[in-house]
């Protein structure tokens, strides 16, 4: 039984997060990415990486879906970590799954390897050393064939304009005109970078892999 | 020493004004106690009460004027209820007023959880509009309503209203004044159910229903005088032009000349 937004909503406010469509499109966009990611073949054996996991949006659909421990979390916020997890404490959620409050993308703090990983709206606010950062730190982590999902936005323009989220956290447009940065990043990392299309972000953004 | 967090707001008042407002549990508003203080009050009331609005201020006609740039706007009825619509790229016509505009502009930002400055300035779609509103008498000027119809309220559940209040029921004029149903659904009359002074803000969420109602005042008395900050859609000077353009051509259409003249060669050559 999903909880309501309200209840979402009121949750969030407990940890001083006041409300935002990231709670009130809360289904739509943890569907999407949950179906998404069953698409590209993640099955409940897979050990699975939430880079930029926030109230756990979708960790509250993939933590029953996946075997026992196999959901990991990164933030770094650590109020929406904690709303994430008083959600999923209310939603009567047991199984087990491991979060990290951390801003520097160290995945091996996890010590496992993973077969897939997302960064839902994450490069979308990202300054392009930071995606660099975070794409050196999955090389270091992801199983050989591993998939990596995620999304970002193109410009009209190169202006890096920077952003202050929920107005507490500072963040970076890339700034990006096409994906060519990407095209570069997968080379210098020898792995393969794809657009996926036919997959409709609900938000309008572009939707690509890596694939190690 | 001096940091630039000094300036914000305290996270634990945040989360206290939050929960107020937000919180199925809370009310709806939250009221900051004396927000101005009392000689801020007096100067507010006598300078907005004795404004003439058209000398000083270009006669409001409707939204379509608010685009960018635009001079500040003033209506008044027979009554003589007033509202004075004010932005912040003009000079001000009271310093106070504008800088406690921009104080209130700011707090709610920052319960909202955006910038400080965000619609200060029209740089996308919208600004705040901070009005002065004098109502001497009128049975209905705020009927009860919502701002948000539940479509919008997907994209805009965070979006909070201030009302600083600038005079007092029962002094300064008679009736209802302000009410409000709480998130619990109670309908609360301001000054009656929940006391409010002159000098206090109230904090409150468009989605919840809001009147005011029955406002009479003598003409010794200034009314229910209060300020509010909607942040309205700011058009671009082209799409003026547009209007204006589609203003002229109405206006000449409908005139003896345009009927009987101009229409009747236009058609013509149009048809040609």
């Amino acid at each position: 039984m999903a909880l309501p937004i309200s209840e979402l909503i009121d949750i969030a406010v407990e940890e001083n997060i006041p409300p935002s469509n990231y709670f009130t499109k809360w289904y739509e966009l943890g569907e999407w990415q949950f179906e998404t990611l069953k698409d590209l073949g993640l099955r409940p054996s897979h050990t699975f990486l939430d880079v930029g996991c926030g109230p756990l949006r979708l960790g509250y659909k993939l933590i029953p879906f996946l075997d026992n421990k196999n959901y990991y979390g990164i933030d770094a916020v650590l109020p929406l970590i904690n709303v994430g997890k008083n959600i999923l404490k209310r939603e009567g959620i047991t199984k087990e799954y491991t979060v990290l409050h951390n801003s520097d993308f160290e995945f091996d703090k996890f010590n496992t390897k993973f077969d897939y990983a997302i960064a839902a709206s994450v490069f979308t606010y990202s300054g392009l050393d930071k995606i660099q950062q975070c794409v050196v730190a999955l090389k270091k982590v992801m199983k050989p064939a591993s998939t990596f999902l995620f999304t970002y936005i193109l410009q009209k323009n190169d202006i890096p304009v920077g952003t202050i989220m929920d107005g507490i956290a500072p963040m970076r447009f890339p700034a990006l005109r096409d994906s060519s940065f990407f095209e570069e990043v997968a080379r210098r990392n020898n792995i393969s970078f794809r657009v996926l299309t036919g997959k409709n972000h609900p938000t309008g953004q572009i939707v690509a892999v890596f694939e190690f | 020493m001096i940091t630039y967090s000094d300036l914000c707001v305290d996270a634990e008042l945040l989360k206290e004004i939050r929960y107020s407002i937000y919180h199925s549990k809370g009310n709806g508003y939250y009221i900051c106690k004396n927000f101005i203080p009392r000689d801020y009050v007096v100067h507010m009331q006598k300078l907005w009460t004795n404004l003439e609005p058209y000398r000083y201020y270009k006669k409001y006609l409707g939204k379509d004027q608010f685009v960018a740039g635009c001079k500040n706007l003033a209506s008044v009825d027979q009554e003589k209820n007033t509202t004075f619509h004010n932005f912040f790229w003009n000079p001000p016509i009271d310093e106070l007023t504008h800088s406690v505009s921009m104080a209130i502009h700011m707090l709610r930002n920052s319960i909202e959880g955006n910038i400080p400055y965000r619609e200060l300035l029209p740089f996308a779609s919208r600004a705040t509009n901070y009005r002065v509103v004098i109502t001497k008498n009128h049975s209905a000027p705020v009927p009860p309503h919502k701002d948000l119809p539940p479509a919008m309220l997907k994209d805009h559940a965070g979006l909070l209203m201030c009302t600083l209040f600038l005079s007092k029921k029962g002094l300064d004029y008679k009736g209802e004044g302000f009410a409000f149903v709480t998130n619990q659904g109670k309908r609360l009359v301001f000054d009656e159910d929940e006391c409010i002074e002159p000098g206090d803000l109230l904090i409150w969420s468009h989605q919840n229903e809001h009147s005011v109602m029955n406002i009479h005042s003598e003409p010794s008395q200034i009314g229910f005088v209060r300020m509010l900050f909607p942040r309205e859609i700011i058009r671009k000077k082209k799409y003026f032009d547009k209007i204006k353009v589609a203003n002229y051509k109405k206006m000449l259409g409908e005139s003896y000349i345009g009927e009987n003249l101009l229409l009747p060669i236009y058609r013509a050559l149009r048809g040609r």
